[in-house]
């Protein structure tokens, strides 16, 4: 038996989705920009798939620059709405993803400034720390809804109308939200905002920007002018037609997923309670369903991981031993783990497809692993 | 990307667990940076030779089979022998590491290195 408990990493791919996509890589090839019949229909695929992006979040559809996924949004967001000025800071929380982090440091290098705002024990931003920081040159603010690697939810709606109050514009990472809650970016108040085709059972390497109308934007890639001259080279028209296909069934499913997966995750949770040691990380009512992350002290992430592996089972680790990265988690350590609990920690995300039998599997086995490594241990 | 050997040793590591009496026990752990690898080992000697190798650990995979290569390469060496294994003689009983487990088998050494010695100074 194989159990899929990695979909931070790589959600699996919707069959209609799939269904959807397939006709744009054969005969329905074409580029958007050209003149003739295929580029018309190309370009006509484009829009129908731009509408129902933007429908799924409320926006109008040029306020939509498609992406090859959440980190190019994040980079164009946090770049380029920085870039248009001579100088500022980017406010962003310290639980923000890698590419928003990298991004502020590459802005640090040409003269921005960047002030990270600290979280509490579960990973969330608190707002005081947020308008303490905020200032006069504050140009930017970013704060992810969903933390990915714990599933923490940020009170975004708060931010935002902190934000707005200031005239700075806020930039939301909402690829590991748009499979849980209904968005509408103008009721929101969010000036930028990320998605990302895969969480939402969408192919990966495709993903899209809200940007508000009237926003300035640096483009980060020069070229030919798609994506209404804000981001260059052609667009991947099958991923598109992916990624709206993946729009329209979350719009429509999203309840009945959302029900399923609290209640798988309910489960999972009662069960973990069955493995001593085992400690929830931001475990609390607001937690998105679909995403724990747990340490087990005195044991390492990657050992347990080859032990799941071995049976079949595929998770992931905020363990630098476990993964090709060379530091701890920041996301831990911003809650204040230390070094070596980050270095036990493991993450099991899943979705509303994921069978009871594969919580069954996973938790026996993981009971038997922490069991077998423990009697080796110091 | 790991050698059967590897496999087999993590999946079955061998001459894990305390030992009741030993002639010697010591405490190794890993001294870079964002790793917390230990090991305790055990050692009974038989004469000027290691009889039996056993030990504790905090550690990855790496570590699991590392020690236990190290546990079955160090039985019957005399403990000038045991004293000078190095990390690749480790690796080497594993069928080769990557080099992110590097640290595992270079520790396991240094366990045997230590304990060794000391039940070289006890004589």
């Amino acid at each position: 038996m194989s159990s899929y408990f990695d979909y931070l990493s790589h959600t699996p791919i919707d069959p209609r989705v799939t269904a959807a996509m397939i006709p744009y890589l054969h005969e329905g090839y074409g580029n958007p920009i050209s003149p003739h019949r295929r580029g018309r229909e190309a370009a006509r695929v484009l829009q129908e798939s731009r509408e129902a992006v933007a429908a799924f979040i409320g926006a109008e559809p040029d306020e939509i620059i498609f992406t090859s996924g959440e980190a190019e949004s994040n980079n164009l967001a946090v770049k380029g709405l920085l870039l248009v000025h001579d100088h500022g800071q980017l406010l962003a929380s310290a639980v923000e993803p890698l590419s928003v982090l990298r991004a502020a440091e590459s802005l640090e290098k040409w003269g921005f400034s960047t002030t990270l705002i600290p979280v509490n024990a579960h990973g969330q931003v608190h707002l005081f720390n947020l308008e303490d920081r905020m200032n006069r040159f504050t140009q930017l603010a970013s704060a992810a809804w969903v933390v990915a690697e714990t599933g923490a939810v940020q009170p975004i709606e708060e931010v935002a109308e902190l934000v707005r109050a200031a005239s700075v514009p806020y930039h939301c990472d909402a690829t590991h939200a748009a499979r849980l809650f209904p968005i509408d970016v103008k009721e929101l108040g969010v000036d930028a905002l990320t998605l990302d085709a895969n969480p939402l059972g969408g192919p990966p390497g495709v993903g899209a920007l809200y940007l508000r109308k009237g926003l300035r934007i640096q483009p980060l890639l020069d070229g030919g002018a798609p994506e209404l001259g804000r981001r260059a080279g052609q667009e991947n028209l099958a991923g598109i037609a992916g990624f709206a296909k993946a729009a329209e069934l979350a719009l429509l499913e999203r309840p009945q997923r959302f029900a399923q997966l609290k209640r798988l995750d309910s489960h999972l949770k009662t069960r973990f309670k069955e493995i001593p040691g085992l400690v929830i990380h931001a475990d609390l009512p607001s937690r998105a369903p679909g995403i724990i992350s747990c340490r087990l002290d005195g044991l390492e992430a990657e050992a347990l991981l080859m032990e799941l592996d071995q049976a079949g089972i595929y998770a992931s680790s905020g363990s630098p031993c476990a993964t090709l990265a060379l530091k701890a988690s920041h996301v831990l350590k911003a809650m204040g783990l230390t070094d070596e609990q980050a270095n036990s920690t493991l993450n099991f995300s899943f979705g509303w497809t994921t069978e009871t039998a594969e919580i069954e599997h996973l938790v026996e086995t993981l009971k038997a692993s922490v069991e077998r490594l423990k009697a080796m241990s110091i | 990307m790991y050698t059967p050997e590897y496999m087999r040793h993590f999946t079955t590591p061998q001459n894990t667990g305390e030992m009741e009496n030993p002639d010697a026990v010591e405490d190794v752990h890993y001294k870079g940076e964002g790793c917390f690898d230990r090991i305790r080992i055990f050692a009974r000697r038989d004469g000027d030779k290691i009889a039996k190798i056993n030990y504790l650990l905090r550690g990855c995979s790496g570590t699991i089979a590392a020690c236990s290569a190290m546990s079955e390469l160090a039985s019957g060496l005399t403990l000038d022998q045991a004293a000078a294994v190095q990390g690749e003689d480790v690796a080497r009983a594993l069928g080769g590491v990557p080099e992110r487990k590097r640290h595992s088998v270079d520790l396991a050494a240094e366990a045997l290195r230590t304990v060794a010695s000391k039940l070289k100074d006890a004589t």
